[in-house]
């Protein structure tokens, strides 16, 4: 599966009709979310083909960690930590939306939020790309640090 | 310990051995009833009573205590100054902050930053801050600036983020910028 369907299926959900209108703009909030960090998250891995920590990172990557290990990731290769930051801003939103249930929110703003985050993450996937094949070395430490910490059973 | 308190101007017992002491390095001290023998590190103002208190002291150790005391104060300051810049903040930030003062410098670093990008682009804000604990991976913690933005500028000030992002992040330690997270949220 393409993790951008999930994109593709949200937007297809927000245009219909539902009897559970919040429940719906929350899982939408969700699948909006796990496309944009599946398709890093599997972006990253294939990054580290050669790397002698793939198989490290292939485990942590089936472990709940892995959505603050890719941020880390993220901020530790780039400056700007911008990408880091945004992709960050949209986990925040889908915890948000998937364990608050009694948050008060206005959840088509959350929506044309998260959306504007991923198009952003979208625009930048190249550059995404090309900072995964260059900063092999800064990736394997970050991804050795966290299989230590996992390791020591947190 | 209470020979510590031992003053040059008064001739006390050394149960007695505690004065009012006023603000700043003008002010006299005064003998007052004393309740019980007091440890340096129980005084609720030492930096007050610093510049007194450093005649008399002559143990190395209480002069460490004083010293610890005055570090703990005036962290404890810094830190509050830090604080009470945002509108809101979580009580596990102050004591993050208290425990990692490189990040509080840092903080203050994207504060003013934060403060100056707003100023500039008029913007009406507030800002909170928190901090977040990954409950799968506790060692990773990330502190939280949340910048409450009018709605009408919300997408705006967006756009502009990015390149003000940029110029804050590049100058902050790699600690700092891997731990300081800004978020924008509609108010």
């Amino acid at each position: 599966l393409d993790p951008l369907d999930f994109y593709e299926f949200a937007k297809e959900i927000r245009s219909s009709t539902s009897s559970f209108p919040e429940a719906k703009k929350r899982t939408i909030v969700g699948r909006v979310y796990y496309a944009v960090f599946l398709m890093i998250r599997d972006e990253l891995g294939q990054s580290l083909v050669n790397s002698p920590l793939k198989s490290v990172y292939d485990s942590l990557s089936q472990q709940g960690l892995i959505h603050s290990l890719v941020v880390d990731v993220l901020k530790t290769i780039e400056t700007s930590s911008y990408l880091g930051n945004v992709l960050y801003g949209m986990h925040r939103r889908r915890r948000t939306a998937d364990y608050r249930m009694q948050a008060a929110k206005n959840w088509d703003n959350e929506i044309n939020d998260i959306v504007a985050d991923a198009e952003e993450m979208l625009r930048n996937r190249s550059t995404m790309h090309t900072m995964f094949s260059q900063k092999g070395p800064e990736i394997d430490t970050v991804i050795a640090s966290w299989s230590v910490h996992a390791a020591g059973g947190f | 310990m209470s020979s510590c308190f031992e003053d040059p101007f008064f001739d006390l017992p050394s149960e007695a051995r505690i004065y009012q002491l006023g603000c700043g390095p003008s002010a006299s001290p005064q003998r007052v009833t004393l309740w019980k023998p007091l440890e340096i590190h129980e005084l609720q103002h030492v930096d007050r009573i610093f510049p007194f208190l450093s005649i008399g002291i002559d143990s190395s150790a209480a002069r460490m205590n004083v010293e610890q005391s005055i570090e703990d104060l005036s962290l404890d300051r810094f830190v509050e100054s830090v604080l009470r810049r945002l509108s809101s903040a979580s009580p596990e930030l102050g004591f993050f902050l208290r425990d990692n003062l490189e990040i509080a410098a840092s903080l203050e670093q994207v504060l003013d930053c934060l403060d100056n990008f707003l100023n500039t682009n008029n913007v009406s804000y507030s800002l909170g801050g928190d901090v977040w604990q990954d409950l799968e991976a506790p060692f990773y913690k990330v502190l939280e600036i949340v910048v409450k933005v009018n709605v009408v500028e919300y997408e705006g000030i967006l756009r502009l983020w990015r390149t003000a992002n940029e110029k804050i992040y590049e100058n902050l330690k790699p600690s700092a910028r891997k731990m300081i997270i800004v978020l924008f949220e509609r108010s």
